[in-house]
């Protein structure tokens, strides 16, 4: 794409007021600008200022209107062609546009102190105590070994547990959800993004703290969450064929 | 309601950040000849890279990607392959004008 073409920022509804340039076709208009071979990301400079547009346009797109952001770095050699996508795809287009209005995308990341949990487990693991009787060398050994991987089984089951229960209470406060990899290696418990009418981000938001609150059992786990949005749908268009 | 466990925001500064909402994300749209996706993969991939090892590559003193002018465009001014290009291209074009005569 040496001399330029119209990067795609998403698509939205023709009737919404957009104060960017737009080529429209039916019901819809795609958001676009003209970029340059200098606009195209050719180096690293230039790709973190075209990430940075990419996102602040959909952004300002999301404040007033419902959008269907493109994927980074979609550019179309002309407006024709601009056109014809919309028209291919029109019906597809429409139906997303309908089925994501008035909903916004909330990024949600709970992290958890597993060692934390590793002492809440071995403090109130019956199991686990050790009998009074004297054990030879050996026998300690293999115990105390039996004891550890007895733990850390259970250091994971309780994070998957914990994971689970907040996913569950999470989905009933949004209308669709995309659970992601950890984003944290090391505490992550989970990462997931949920699609949240604009009526309940409220409900959404303090739902996340009143689990953490209910779970977290007076601090044994280290609960911590970090809610991100309100997000263009960027998880929630699949693609699109 | 804030609770003490939960932090929220709506950060766009932290270029990790927008790297991780934004990238293999949004519609694709398969099959569409008329449409290039730029061809950004191996960019990206030095750009996580560069993300995550420069705060610790900092700490120890190295610095090295501040002076590699694929890397950064501060270092050299403008872009160096582009000005090296048009270079070349220069030299070329008068090696062709003096080989017309002999040829």
């Amino acid at each position: 794409v040496a001399d330029g073409g119209l990067y795609i920022y998403g698509i939205v509804s023709r009737a919404a007021s957009v104060d960017l340039e737009s080529i429209t076709h039916g019901e819809l208009a795609a958001v676009v600008k003209w970029v340059g071979g200098e606009g195209l990301p050719d180096d690293i400079g230039l790709l973190e200022t075209q990430l940075r547009a990419h996102e602040e346009t959909l952004e300002r797109l999301l404040d007033n209107t419902t959008v269907l952001p493109m994927r980074f770095g979609t550019v179309a050699p002309s407006r024709s062609d601009v056109a014809i996508l919309l028209e291919r795809h029109h019906d597809q287009f429409a139906s997303a546009l309908r089925r994501l209005e008035g909903k916004v995308e909330w990024g949600l990341n709970v992290t958890w102190d597993p060692q934390a949990a590793r002492s809440h487990i071995e403090a109130n693991s019956p199991t686990l105590v050790h009998s009074g009787r004297r054990d030879g060398p050996g026998t300690a050994y293999l115990r105390s070994q039996r004891m550890k991987k007895s733990v850390g089984e259970q250091v994971e089951q309780t994070r998957l547990q914990l994971a689970s229960t907040i996913l569950d209470a999470m989905v009933d406060l949004s209308v669709e959800a995309t659970v992601h990899p950890l984003r944290d290696q090391q505490d992550g418990l989970l990462t997931a993004s949920f699609l949240v009418p604009r009526t309940d981000e409220d409900a959404f938001r303090s739902g996340v703290a009143h689990q953490l609150d209910l779970l977290d059992n007076g601090g044994a786990f280290g609960l911590a969450a970090e809610v991100s949005g309100p997000w263009p749908p960027y998880n929630f268009v699949g693609p699109m064929s | 309601m804030e609770s003490r466990h939960t932090l929220e925001r709506r950060d766009t500064t932290n270029l990790a950040d927008i790297l991780d909402r934004i990238l293999d994300k949004g519609i694709v749209i398969a099959g569409d000849i008329t449409i290039n996706l730029v061809d950004i993969e191996l960019l990206t991939i030095k750009l996580r890279l560069l993300i995550a090892s420069a705060d610790k590559a900092r700490e120890m003193g190295i610095n090295w990607w501040e002076s590699d002018p694929w890397l950064s465009k501060q270092a050299n001014g403008h872009s160096d392959t582009k000005s090296l290009e048009e270079r070349l291209e220069r030299i070329e074009t008068v090696l062709q004008r003096l080989e017309v005569p002999r040829g």
